[in-house]
């Protein structure tokens, strides 16, 4: 018998691969990913980084260039907010979802199980242009606040920081659902019934049992949520307007119309180094946050 | 062998051209001199033939509308004059940079390259054969709009920054918008609007100074200040930023906006579509293309004969206007056209007088720094 992991873990009891296959075999099966990481993502990324240094020669200007001028710092802030709203909007819409999931069973799980995946498995163009007919001054919404007698002049929906969010939103929302759900799946039923058993009101075993041990779930889903929130291109380029610029358009601005890489580059270092900076915060502090489950 | 009936009786001249050069050749003495000053187009063919250009290479355009100027300019210029022409093409910004790439390593490939009015800066420029007033390009000068010469090109396509707008929501008979004040007007023209936001930032800045009451000829050097306080006034209703042309027409098509400046060929493609279009030239920046002989071409004569050739022949520009929704800036095509498309066709002189042109020099210095106020006005 090998050392078993602690219980409880809900991939506890089997060995893990390192323990089933030896080193050289280990090294062997994740030669392709590491060449696939090296090619196809360390080697360009180092190389706009390296140029954004050293091209034409060594130099920061081009950092310099996005302290000096407000534009830049204008556009990381608004691509943080927004992407911290799009965050907090999907893990209070994708929780309950993912509760459901995980708790019903049959038809239903099939059902929402359906919801949650066809439109993930669906061309992000194709959503973002559905909600281009939603939200259009004729469009699905607007007429229906009319027929109701909510307005009587069509509201400005398209185009806007609101339309962006709620586009954003619908089309990550899978991305938070997902990894929640494979954690509030395998924590066991017992877990709640035996703190109801102990007194415990629903609300309380809920705060105190369920969301404490899916807190890894919500820590996967917000980190991939908020991260992809970042660098999304297509959407807020589709339902936004010049006043929802994010920092990935600037930065496909700066490659594919003013072909200036080396400050391509700079953006992308710094949107990278302000992702990972906030990464390892949250990570901290929901480390912390382990305590409280017990206190 | 010639096909007869093409070519608006070119053909006849080639045979001409034929029997003259013949006539030349056998020494009998047929005055070359006299059949140049009588027919100038023939003389460029002339001395083409006689150059042994047997073709000529243009990098126009491509696509669609690289096919539309292959049926009516350089199947019936092949025609007429038996100089092929070989196309070639790409976006303008591509093909710039290649022709300075082949400059660069002294073997020009390209003989015509057409590109935006706008690229005609110094550097560009240099690269180009110097025209001079076009003299010797005389149906440019009997044949084209105001302006067609432009010393190193010639214009071909001609349209503008058009304000247009959806007579839905502005019908005959009432108030229609005539003129950037009018864009502003929100009172009078109540509705949300569309203005440009594609790297042209000065066709903003010249509506914006139109509004403001600034005459047309004090235009330059644009006001900038003064633009974007007036521009500040219309954001708010401002609900698109158009990015492309295909979206410039979705919105109309969607209702999304009741009045944009769009690119003419947009408008009239919308008109095609069956959208009640209104189109007012006033105080529209003028975008146009033009035609060019590079100053390295390896077949210069058959060039500068294509480049007087695309200024004859006026039915066939109409026909390619109907079928491109643009326009040509061969003046007698206005002949050519139906009572709808004339009236607010860019050749009707009242509307190409009211055209806005871009101080070139001014835009060279000023680029940039537009540009950068420009994205960080429009982003906040």
């Amino acid at each position: 018998m090998r050392a078993k992991p602690l219980a409880g873990s809900p991939f506890g009891g089997r060995p893990t691969s390192a323990q089933e296959y030896g080193p050289g075999l280990s090294l062997l099966l994740v030669t392709p990913l590491v060449l696939l990481l090296v090619g196809g993502f360390l080697y360009p990324v180092g190389k706009l980084f390296w140029g954004s240094v050293f091209v034409p020669e060594a130099t920061f200007a081009n950092y310099a260039r996005i302290l000096q001028e407000p534009l830049f710092l204008l556009v990381l802030c608004r691509t943080f907010e927004i992407a911290f709203v799009v965050t907090a909007l999907a893990l209070l819409l994708g929780y309950p979802v993912a509760m459901a999931m995980a708790r019903v069973s049959g038809r239903t799980a099939m059902l929402i199980a359906a919801c949650v995946l066809i439109p993930l498995w669906t061309s992000v163009l194709v959503r973002s242009y559905a909600w281009i007919v939603l939200l259009q001054r004729n469009g699905v919404v607007n007429n229906a606040l009319i027929e109701t007698g909510l307005t009587g002049t069509p509201l400005r929906l398209l185009y806007t920081q609101g339309a962006v969010i709620a586009a954003m939103t619908q089309v990550l929302l899978p991305f938070m659902i997902l990894p929640i759900y494979s954690v509030v799946r395998n924590i066991p039923d017992d877990f709640v019934r035996a703190a109801r058993n102990l007194g415990a009101g629903s609300l309380q075993a809920f705060f105190r049992v369920t969301l404490p041990l899916s807190l890894p779930g919500v820590t996967a889903g917000v980190l991939i949520t908020f991260i992809l929130s970042l660098g999304f291109y297509i959407t807020p380029a589709l339902v936004g307007g010049p006043g929802t610029l994010m920092m990935s358009t600037l930065i496909g601005q700066q490659t594919t119309e003013l072909l200036d890489w080396p400050f391509a580059g700079a953006l992308a270092a710094v949107l990278l180094a302000a992702t990972l900076l906030l990464v390892i915060v949250f990570r901290r502090a929901l480390a912390l946050n382990k305590g409280f489950k017990l206190g | 062998m010639d096909k007869l009936g093409v070519a608006e009786g070119l053909i006849n001249r080639r045979k001409l051209l034929g029997l003259a050069s013949g006539a030349a050749a056998a020494g009998i003495g047929l005055a070359l001199p006299e059949l140049v000053m009588a027919a100038p187009f023939e003389g460029l063919v002339e001395r083409a033939r006689q150059a042994g250009e047997r073709q000529v290479v243009v990098a126009g355009g491509t696509g669609a509308y690289g096919d539309l100027v292959k049926k009516h300019f350089y199947l019936p210029f092949t025609e007429a004059t038996g100089i092929e022409v070989v196309p070639t093409g790409g976006g303008y910004g591509e093909k710039l940079a290649k022709l300075k790439a082949m400059t660069s390593v002294g073997k020009v490939e390209w003989d015509v390259i057409t590109l935006s009015i706008d690229s005609l800066t110094p550097d560009v420029t240099s690269l180009l054969r110097d025209l001079g007033d076009c003299a010797g390009l005389p149906d440019v000068a009997s044949q084209g709009v105001d302006g067609s010469c432009l010393r190193e090109g010639v214009m071909f396509d001609i349209g503008g920054g058009v304000l247009a707008f959806d007579k839905r929501s502005f019908p005959e008979g009432q108030a229609q918008p005539a003129g950037w004040a009018d864009f502003w007007n929100v009172k009078a023209f109540p509705g949300p609007r569309a203005l440009p936001n594609i790297g042209n930032p000065w066709w903003a800045l010249i509506a914006a100074l139109e509004a403001d009451g600034v005459s047309r000829d004090a235009l330059f050097p644009l006001d900038i200040d003064r633009a974007f306080r007036k521009l500040d006034e219309i954001k708010p209703h401002v609900t698109v930023w158009w990015k492309s042309g295909d979206q410039s027409q979705q919105i109309f098509r969607t209702g999304e906006v009741v009045m944009a400046m769009l690119f003419s060929g947009r408008a009239f493609r919308l008109r095609g579509e069956g959208i009640p279009l209104g189109i007012s030239w006033n105080g529209a920046p003028l975008d146009a293309a033009f035609w060019a002989v590079t100053k390295a071409a390896q077949h210069p004569n058959a060039a500068l004969a294509l480049l007087d050739f695309i200024y004859t022949r006026p039915k066939a520009h109409a026909e390619f206007a109907a079928e491109s929704f643009g326009s040509t800036a061969q003046r007698g095509a206005l002949d050519f056209l139906t009572a709808d498309a004339k009236a607010s066709s860019v050749l009707q002189p009242a509307n190409w007088s009211n055209i806005v042109r871009v101080d070139r020099e001014w835009l060279a210095a000023n680029r940039e720094k537009v540009l950068q106020r420009w994205s960080m006005w429009i982003a906040s």
